[in-house]
Protein backbone atom coordinates (compact mmCIF):
# COMPACT_ATOMS: atom_id res chain seq x y z
CA UNK A 1 0.00 0.00 0.00
CA UNK A 2 2.97 2.16 1.21
CA UNK A 3 4.71 1.51 -2.30
CA UNK A 4 1.86 2.03 -4.26
CA UNK A 5 1.52 5.61 -2.53
CA UNK A 6 4.77 6.44 -2.91
CA UNK A 7 5.42 5.39 -6.94
CA UNK A 8 1.98 7.54 -7.59
CA UNK A 9 3.11 10.61 -5.28
CA UNK A 10 6.62 10.27 -7.57
CA UNK A 11 5.08 9.97 -10.78
CA UNK A 12 2.52 13.25 -9.34
CA UNK A 13 5.80 14.97 -8.80
CA UNK A 14 7.16 14.05 -12.14
CA UNK A 15 4.10 14.98 -14.04
CA UNK A 16 3.78 18.41 -12.29
CA UNK A 17 8.09 19.47 -12.02
CA UNK A 18 7.79 18.85 -16.36
CA UNK A 19 4.33 21.15 -16.59
CA UNK A 20 5.84 23.64 -14.02
CA UNK A 21 9.02 23.99 -16.71
CA UNK A 22 6.74 24.13 -19.31
CA UNK A 23 4.58 26.97 -17.99
CA UNK A 24 8.00 29.43 -16.43
CA UNK A 25 9.24 29.51 -20.06
CA UNK A 26 9.58 32.63 -20.53
CA UNK A 27 9.54 33.63 -17.08
CA UNK A 28 11.51 37.07 -17.04
CA UNK A 29 13.30 38.97 -19.47
CA UNK A 30 15.20 37.19 -22.72
CA UNK A 31 18.30 38.41 -23.60
CA UNK A 32 19.55 38.00 -26.96
CA UNK A 33 23.80 38.12 -27.62
CA UNK A 34 25.21 39.76 -30.63
CA UNK A 35 28.62 39.26 -30.86
CA UNK A 36 28.98 42.62 -33.09
CA UNK A 37 28.43 46.32 -32.06
CA UNK A 38 25.15 47.95 -32.81
CA UNK A 39 24.28 49.14 -36.51
CA UNK A 40 26.11 46.30 -38.42
CA UNK A 41 24.14 43.17 -40.13
CA UNK A 42 23.60 41.14 -37.88
CA UNK A 43 22.09 43.76 -35.13
CA UNK A 44 20.10 45.24 -37.60
CA UNK A 45 18.40 42.08 -38.83
CA UNK A 46 18.06 40.94 -35.23
CA UNK A 47 16.64 44.11 -34.46
CA UNK A 48 14.23 43.43 -36.96
CA UNK A 49 12.99 39.55 -35.84
CA UNK A 50 12.76 40.35 -32.72
CA UNK A 51 9.31 41.94 -32.44
CA UNK A 52 8.42 38.40 -34.61
CA UNK A 53 9.95 36.39 -32.05
CA UNK A 54 7.32 37.99 -29.18
CA UNK A 55 4.84 37.77 -31.18
CA UNK A 56 4.96 33.73 -31.74
CA UNK A 57 6.31 33.18 -27.88
CA UNK A 58 4.14 32.57 -25.13
CA UNK A 59 3.33 35.77 -23.37
CA UNK A 60 5.02 38.13 -25.75
CA UNK A 61 7.92 38.20 -23.57
CA UNK A 62 10.51 41.34 -23.41
CA UNK A 63 13.91 40.61 -25.68
CA UNK A 64 16.58 42.81 -24.75
CA UNK A 65 19.89 42.87 -26.92
CA UNK A 66 23.42 42.63 -25.57
CA UNK A 67 25.90 43.85 -27.66
CA UNK A 68 28.94 41.49 -27.33
CA UNK A 69 31.98 43.03 -29.87
CA UNK A 70 35.21 41.99 -29.32
CA UNK A 71 37.40 38.75 -29.44
CA UNK A 72 36.66 37.63 -33.20
CA UNK A 73 33.12 37.15 -32.18
CA UNK A 74 34.07 34.76 -29.21
CA UNK A 75 33.47 36.92 -26.65
CA UNK A 76 29.47 37.14 -27.27
CA UNK A 77 29.47 33.51 -28.45
CA UNK A 78 30.62 32.28 -24.91
CA UNK A 79 27.97 34.37 -23.06
CA UNK A 80 25.28 32.87 -25.08
CA UNK A 81 26.94 28.96 -24.94
CA UNK A 82 28.05 29.32 -20.87
CA UNK A 83 24.59 31.04 -19.98
CA UNK A 84 22.49 28.94 -18.13
CA UNK A 85 20.13 26.95 -20.51
CA UNK A 86 16.56 27.54 -19.74
CA UNK A 87 15.86 29.78 -23.11
CA UNK A 88 16.32 32.81 -21.46
CA UNK A 89 19.63 33.44 -23.08
CA UNK A 90 20.07 33.06 -26.92
CA UNK A 91 22.45 34.46 -29.10
CA UNK A 92 23.15 35.21 -33.43
CA UNK A 93 25.75 33.63 -35.19
CA UNK A 94 28.12 33.62 -37.97
CA UNK A 95 28.55 30.30 -40.06
CA UNK A 96 30.64 28.93 -41.34
CA UNK A 97 33.05 31.64 -40.06
CA UNK A 98 32.32 30.70 -36.11
CA UNK A 99 32.95 27.26 -36.76
CA UNK A 100 36.92 28.34 -37.51
CA UNK A 101 38.14 28.81 -33.75
CA UNK A 102 36.84 25.12 -33.06
CA UNK A 103 38.19 24.11 -35.91
CA UNK A 104 41.49 25.42 -34.80
CA UNK A 105 41.36 24.41 -31.57
CA UNK A 106 41.03 27.97 -30.37
CA UNK A 107 37.62 28.12 -29.04
CA UNK A 108 35.39 27.32 -25.64
CA UNK A 109 32.63 26.10 -27.70
CA UNK A 110 31.90 23.30 -29.46
CA UNK A 111 29.00 24.45 -32.30
CA UNK A 112 27.88 20.79 -32.52
CA UNK A 113 26.54 20.66 -28.71
CA UNK A 114 25.03 24.37 -28.89
CA UNK A 115 20.93 24.20 -28.94
CA UNK A 116 19.93 25.48 -32.86
CA UNK A 117 16.61 27.66 -32.78
CA UNK A 118 16.78 28.60 -36.59
CA UNK A 119 18.32 30.74 -39.38
CA UNK A 120 17.00 33.92 -40.58
CA UNK A 121 18.84 34.03 -43.69
CA UNK A 122 21.23 33.39 -46.67
CA UNK A 123 24.00 36.28 -47.68
CA UNK A 124 25.34 36.35 -51.30
CA UNK A 125 28.72 37.64 -51.67
CA UNK A 126 29.69 39.71 -54.78
CA UNK A 127 33.63 40.09 -55.91
CA UNK A 128 34.17 43.93 -56.72
CA UNK A 129 37.42 45.66 -58.90
CA UNK A 130 38.59 48.82 -57.91
CA UNK A 131 38.02 50.77 -61.19
CA UNK A 132 41.57 52.00 -60.75
CA UNK A 133 43.20 48.17 -60.60
CA UNK A 134 45.19 46.46 -63.81
CA UNK A 135 43.27 43.53 -63.67
CA UNK A 136 39.32 43.30 -64.89
CA UNK A 137 38.93 39.39 -65.65
CA UNK A 138 39.41 36.05 -63.92
CA UNK A 139 42.26 35.32 -66.37
CA UNK A 140 44.02 38.64 -65.85
CA UNK A 141 43.17 38.22 -61.85
CA UNK A 142 44.89 34.25 -62.25
CA UNK A 143 47.88 35.57 -64.02
CA UNK A 144 49.13 38.67 -62.28
CA UNK A 145 52.32 38.36 -59.78
CA UNK A 146 50.03 39.83 -56.95
CA UNK A 147 46.84 41.07 -56.39
CA UNK A 148 45.75 43.06 -53.23
CA UNK A 149 42.60 42.53 -51.33
CA UNK A 150 40.74 45.12 -48.55
CA UNK A 151 39.99 42.45 -45.56
CA UNK A 152 39.18 42.72 -42.09
CA UNK A 153 40.72 39.53 -40.92
CA UNK A 154 40.08 35.83 -41.57
CA UNK A 155 37.60 36.26 -38.43
CA UNK A 156 34.86 37.44 -41.33
CA UNK A 157 32.90 35.69 -43.80
CA UNK A 158 34.84 38.21 -46.07
CA UNK A 159 38.28 37.89 -45.22
CA UNK A 160 37.81 33.86 -45.08
CA UNK A 161 36.17 33.68 -48.38
CA UNK A 162 38.48 35.82 -50.12
CA UNK A 163 41.14 33.22 -48.88
CA UNK A 164 39.65 30.45 -49.45
CA UNK A 165 38.41 31.57 -53.02
CA UNK A 166 41.65 32.72 -54.27
CA UNK A 167 43.47 29.57 -53.05
CA UNK A 168 40.91 27.45 -55.26
CA UNK A 169 41.14 29.75 -58.25
CA UNK A 170 44.91 29.90 -58.55
CA UNK A 171 44.84 33.70 -57.59
CA UNK A 172 48.40 34.94 -55.66
CA UNK A 173 46.97 37.15 -52.94
CA UNK A 174 47.96 39.56 -50.50
CA UNK A 175 45.78 40.87 -47.84
CA UNK A 176 45.48 43.95 -46.65
CA UNK A 177 43.30 44.56 -43.24
CA UNK A 178 41.12 47.18 -42.69
CA UNK A 179 39.35 47.82 -39.50
CA UNK A 180 35.60 47.46 -41.16
CA UNK A 181 33.92 46.75 -44.15
CA UNK A 182 33.57 50.85 -45.24
CA UNK A 183 37.23 51.17 -44.94
CA UNK A 184 37.64 48.33 -46.96
CA UNK A 185 35.60 49.36 -49.78
CA UNK A 186 36.72 52.88 -49.85
CA UNK A 187 40.01 51.18 -49.98
CA UNK A 188 38.58 49.53 -53.42
CA UNK A 189 37.38 53.35 -54.40
CA UNK A 190 40.06 54.85 -53.83
CA UNK A 191 42.36 52.51 -56.17
CA UNK A 192 44.31 51.29 -52.56
CA UNK A 193 43.13 47.50 -53.39
CA UNK A 194 42.50 45.49 -56.22
CA UNK A 195 39.72 43.70 -54.90
CA UNK A 196 36.92 43.56 -52.43
CA UNK A 197 34.71 40.73 -51.58
CA UNK A 198 31.50 41.12 -49.39
CA UNK A 199 27.48 40.83 -49.26
CA UNK A 200 25.70 42.20 -52.28
CA UNK A 201 23.28 44.17 -49.78
CA UNK A 202 26.97 45.67 -48.56
CA UNK A 203 28.24 46.68 -51.66
CA UNK A 204 25.08 47.54 -53.47
CA UNK A 205 25.54 51.31 -53.19
CA UNK A 206 29.01 50.72 -54.45
CA UNK A 207 28.10 48.62 -57.44
CA UNK A 208 24.64 49.34 -58.50
CA UNK A 209 24.07 52.70 -57.17
CA UNK A 210 27.48 54.77 -57.85
CA UNK A 211 29.31 52.46 -60.19
CA UNK A 212 32.60 52.89 -57.99
CA UNK A 213 33.24 49.62 -58.15
CA UNK A 214 32.74 46.80 -60.73
CA UNK A 215 31.27 43.73 -59.84
CA UNK A 216 32.76 40.50 -61.18
CA UNK A 217 30.93 37.35 -60.17
CA UNK A 218 28.44 36.30 -57.59
CA UNK A 219 28.98 33.41 -55.37
CA UNK A 220 24.89 32.50 -56.02
CA UNK A 221 23.67 29.37 -58.23
CA UNK A 222 21.58 31.92 -59.71
CA UNK A 223 22.38 35.54 -60.92
CA UNK A 224 21.37 38.55 -58.86
CA UNK A 225 18.15 40.34 -60.61
CA UNK A 226 20.01 43.80 -59.70
CA UNK A 227 23.27 42.96 -61.81
CA UNK A 228 22.41 40.73 -64.42
CA UNK A 229 25.52 41.11 -66.28
CA UNK A 230 27.27 39.47 -63.33
CA UNK A 231 27.86 35.97 -64.05
CA UNK A 232 27.78 33.58 -60.99
CA UNK A 233 30.85 31.62 -59.42
CA UNK A 234 29.76 28.57 -61.00
CA UNK A 235 28.96 29.80 -64.27
CA UNK A 236 32.91 30.50 -64.39
CA UNK A 237 33.34 26.82 -63.08
CA UNK A 238 34.03 27.26 -59.92
CA UNK A 239 30.18 25.79 -58.46
CA UNK A 240 31.66 24.28 -55.46
CA UNK A 241 32.70 27.81 -54.08
CA UNK A 242 28.79 28.29 -54.19
CA UNK A 243 28.62 26.46 -50.58
CA UNK A 244 32.47 27.72 -49.55
CA UNK A 245 31.57 31.55 -50.05
CA UNK A 246 28.24 32.21 -48.15
CA UNK A 247 27.35 33.35 -44.94
CA UNK A 248 24.24 32.41 -42.83
CA UNK A 249 22.52 34.25 -39.83
CA UNK A 250 21.19 30.76 -37.40
CA UNK A 251 20.56 31.93 -33.68
CA UNK A 252 21.47 28.95 -31.00
CA UNK A 253 21.09 28.49 -26.84
CA UNK A 254 23.27 27.21 -24.77
CA UNK A 255 23.63 23.34 -25.00
CA UNK A 256 21.30 21.27 -22.67
CA UNK A 257 17.84 23.36 -22.94
CA UNK A 258 15.29 21.26 -22.17
CA UNK A 259 13.07 19.43 -25.12
CA UNK A 260 9.62 22.05 -23.99
CA UNK A 261 11.32 25.22 -24.20
CA UNK A 262 13.67 24.02 -27.12
CA UNK A 263 10.31 22.84 -28.79
CA UNK A 264 9.10 25.61 -27.94
CA UNK A 265 11.81 28.38 -29.27
CA UNK A 266 12.26 25.82 -32.96
CA UNK A 267 8.38 26.50 -33.11
CA UNK A 268 8.80 30.59 -32.80
CA UNK A 269 11.63 30.89 -34.78
CA UNK A 270 10.03 28.76 -37.73
CA UNK A 271 6.54 31.01 -37.72
CA UNK A 272 8.91 34.49 -36.78
CA UNK A 273 10.82 33.88 -39.83
CA UNK A 274 8.36 32.55 -42.56
CA UNK A 275 6.16 35.74 -41.02
CA UNK A 276 5.73 37.40 -44.93
CA UNK A 277 5.74 40.91 -42.62
CA UNK A 278 9.38 39.76 -41.44
CA UNK A 279 10.25 38.31 -45.04
CA UNK A 280 8.82 41.27 -46.70
CA UNK A 281 10.88 43.69 -44.59
CA UNK A 282 14.00 41.42 -45.42
CA UNK A 283 13.95 41.12 -49.13
CA UNK A 284 13.39 45.83 -48.75
CA UNK A 285 16.65 45.31 -47.22
CA UNK A 286 18.81 43.25 -49.95
CA UNK A 287 18.33 39.76 -47.52
CA UNK A 288 17.64 36.56 -49.14
CA UNK A 289 15.20 34.70 -46.15
CA UNK A 290 16.37 31.19 -45.38
CA UNK A 291 14.16 29.70 -42.51
CA UNK A 292 15.62 26.45 -41.59
CA UNK A 293 14.56 23.34 -39.34
CA UNK A 294 16.50 20.96 -36.83
CA UNK A 295 17.98 18.88 -39.22
CA UNK A 296 18.78 21.06 -41.62
CA UNK A 297 21.08 23.31 -38.82
CA UNK A 298 22.66 20.57 -37.68
CA UNK A 299 23.62 19.96 -41.36
CA UNK A 300 24.89 22.95 -41.80
CA UNK A 301 26.90 23.27 -38.15
CA UNK A 302 28.39 19.45 -39.70
CA UNK A 303 29.50 21.15 -43.42
CA UNK A 304 31.11 24.00 -41.64
CA UNK A 305 32.95 22.31 -39.66
CA UNK A 306 33.88 19.56 -42.64
CA UNK A 307 34.46 22.74 -44.77
CA UNK A 308 37.24 24.40 -42.50
CA UNK A 309 38.91 21.14 -41.76
CA UNK A 310 39.49 20.99 -45.49
CA UNK A 311 40.74 24.13 -45.81
CA UNK A 312 42.77 24.30 -42.41
CA UNK A 313 46.39 24.27 -43.66
CA UNK A 314 45.60 27.11 -46.14
CA UNK A 315 44.11 29.36 -43.40
CA UNK A 316 46.90 28.69 -41.13
CA UNK A 317 49.16 28.99 -43.55
CA UNK A 318 47.59 33.17 -44.31
CA UNK A 319 47.10 33.78 -40.60
CA UNK A 320 51.27 33.75 -40.02
CA UNK B 1 -17.94 48.39 22.19
CA UNK B 2 -19.23 50.95 19.21
CA UNK B 3 -16.48 53.35 20.67
CA UNK B 4 -13.47 50.57 20.83
CA UNK B 5 -14.31 49.77 17.40
CA UNK B 6 -13.97 53.52 15.91
CA UNK B 7 -10.92 54.17 17.90
CA UNK B 8 -9.64 50.55 16.25
CA UNK B 9 -10.93 51.87 12.92
CA UNK B 10 -8.95 55.33 13.48
CA UNK B 11 -6.31 54.01 14.13
CA UNK B 12 -6.06 51.25 10.89
CA UNK B 13 -7.03 54.41 9.14
CA UNK B 14 -3.97 56.32 10.39
CA UNK B 15 -1.63 53.75 10.13
CA UNK B 16 -2.66 53.05 6.66
CA UNK B 17 -2.36 57.30 5.42
CA UNK B 18 0.97 56.89 7.32
CA UNK B 19 2.44 53.93 5.69
CA UNK B 20 1.07 55.48 1.85
CA UNK B 21 3.13 58.56 3.10
CA UNK B 22 6.37 56.45 3.53
CA UNK B 23 5.77 54.58 0.09
CA UNK B 24 5.48 57.71 -1.56
CA UNK B 25 8.54 59.22 0.43
CA UNK B 26 10.86 56.24 -0.21
CA UNK B 27 9.71 56.08 -4.37
CA UNK B 28 10.48 59.80 -3.92
CA UNK B 29 13.90 58.76 -2.48
CA UNK B 30 14.50 56.09 -4.48
CA UNK B 31 17.07 55.26 -7.08
CA UNK B 32 17.37 57.77 -9.71
CA UNK B 33 19.12 58.59 -12.76
CA UNK B 34 20.20 61.43 -14.62
CA UNK B 35 22.62 61.69 -17.74
CA UNK B 36 24.30 64.61 -19.69
CA UNK B 37 21.55 65.87 -22.61
CA UNK B 38 21.36 66.92 -24.93
CA UNK B 39 24.13 64.31 -26.69
CA UNK B 40 25.91 65.62 -29.84
CA UNK B 41 24.94 64.43 -33.28
CA UNK B 42 28.94 63.35 -33.69
CA UNK B 43 30.23 59.58 -34.36
CA UNK B 44 32.91 60.00 -31.87
CA UNK B 45 30.08 61.25 -29.21
CA UNK B 46 30.09 60.15 -25.67
CA UNK B 47 28.18 61.28 -22.38
CA UNK B 48 28.01 61.08 -18.94
CA UNK B 49 25.30 58.80 -17.20
CA UNK B 50 25.11 59.01 -12.75
CA UNK B 51 23.05 56.97 -10.59
CA UNK B 52 22.11 57.84 -7.02
CA UNK B 53 19.97 56.62 -4.33
CA UNK B 54 21.49 52.89 -5.11
CA UNK B 55 22.34 49.65 -2.71
CA UNK B 56 26.03 50.18 -1.92
CA UNK B 57 27.81 47.81 -3.97
CA UNK B 58 24.73 47.02 -6.19
CA UNK B 59 25.90 46.49 -10.16
CA UNK B 60 23.15 47.67 -12.63
CA UNK B 61 22.79 47.06 -16.64
CA UNK B 62 21.71 50.28 -18.77
CA UNK B 63 19.59 49.67 -21.66
CA UNK B 64 19.04 51.99 -24.35
CA UNK B 65 15.77 52.41 -26.85
CA UNK B 66 16.84 53.40 -30.09
CA UNK B 67 14.64 54.43 -32.52
CA UNK B 68 13.07 51.20 -33.62
CA UNK B 69 12.11 50.82 -30.26
CA UNK B 70 14.08 47.87 -29.14
CA UNK B 71 15.89 48.00 -25.97
CA UNK B 72 19.69 46.83 -25.87
CA UNK B 73 22.01 46.35 -23.34
CA UNK B 74 24.72 49.51 -23.32
CA UNK B 75 27.17 47.27 -21.16
CA UNK B 76 29.99 46.47 -23.69
CA UNK B 77 30.35 50.45 -24.69
CA UNK B 78 30.32 51.67 -20.85
CA UNK B 79 33.35 52.92 -18.94
CA UNK B 80 33.68 52.14 -15.62
CA UNK B 81 30.93 49.41 -15.38
CA UNK B 82 28.08 50.77 -13.57
CA UNK B 83 28.78 49.88 -9.32
CA UNK B 84 27.00 51.85 -6.84
CA UNK B 85 29.99 53.28 -4.37
CA UNK B 86 29.23 53.10 -0.48
CA UNK B 87 26.88 56.29 -0.96
CA UNK B 88 24.80 54.38 -3.01
CA UNK B 89 25.89 57.05 -6.04
CA UNK B 90 27.60 56.17 -9.80
CA UNK B 91 28.88 57.00 -12.78
CA UNK B 92 30.13 55.99 -16.05
CA UNK B 93 30.80 57.24 -19.32
CA UNK B 94 29.00 55.99 -22.41
CA UNK B 95 30.27 56.12 -25.82
CA UNK B 96 27.39 56.39 -27.70
CA UNK B 97 28.27 57.53 -31.38
CA UNK B 98 27.82 54.06 -32.77
CA UNK B 99 24.01 54.60 -32.18
CA UNK B 100 24.66 58.21 -34.76
CA UNK B 101 26.70 56.66 -37.03
CA UNK B 102 24.49 53.74 -37.96
CA UNK B 103 21.23 56.27 -37.95
CA UNK B 104 19.91 54.45 -34.73
CA UNK B 105 18.87 57.54 -33.27
CA UNK B 106 17.40 61.02 -34.95
CA UNK B 107 18.37 64.85 -34.25
CA UNK B 108 15.93 66.24 -31.91
CA UNK B 109 14.48 63.44 -30.37
CA UNK B 110 14.66 61.58 -27.06
CA UNK B 111 15.48 58.46 -25.94
CA UNK B 112 14.76 56.21 -22.71
CA UNK B 113 18.20 55.32 -20.90
CA UNK B 114 16.69 52.27 -18.23
CA UNK B 115 18.59 50.92 -15.35
CA UNK B 116 17.94 47.60 -14.43
CA UNK B 117 19.03 45.18 -12.25
CA UNK B 118 20.91 41.79 -13.42
CA UNK B 119 17.67 40.07 -14.45
CA UNK B 120 16.82 43.59 -16.74
CA UNK B 121 13.51 44.67 -13.87
CA UNK B 122 13.75 48.24 -14.38
CA UNK B 123 14.84 50.08 -11.18
CA UNK B 124 14.77 53.95 -12.70
CA UNK B 125 14.93 55.42 -16.22
CA UNK B 126 15.46 58.88 -17.61
CA UNK B 127 15.99 60.25 -21.44
CA UNK B 128 19.07 61.65 -23.45
CA UNK B 129 18.44 64.13 -26.43
CA UNK B 130 20.43 63.75 -29.37
CA UNK B 131 20.92 67.19 -30.92
CA UNK B 132 23.54 69.70 -33.33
Amino acid sequence: MCLSLAIIASIWILTMSEATAQSTFPSKTITYVIPTSPGGGFDTFSRMLIPYLRKYLPGNPNIIIKNAPGGEWKIGINKMYRAKPDGHTIGILNMPANALPQVLGEAKYDLRKATWLGNIDDVTYVTALSLKSKYKTLEELKNAPMVTSGTVGLASTAGLGTVLAAERMGIKMKYIPHSGSTEAILAGIRGDVDWVQYPFSTLKKSIVDSKDLIPVWVYSKKRIDQIPNVPTIAELGYPDLVNVVKMLRPVAAPPGLPDDIRRTWQDAFWKATNDPEFQKKQIAANASPLPMKQQELDDMVEAAIKLLEQYKEVILKHRK
Amino acid sequence: MKRILTIWLTASLALLVCAQLNIIESRAEGPKVEVVSPVKMDKKAETTIKGQGFQPGQEVNLLFTAKDGIESDIGYALDPAPKADQSGNWSTTWKCGRFIARKMVLEGKSYKIAVTDGDYNPIAHTFVLFSK
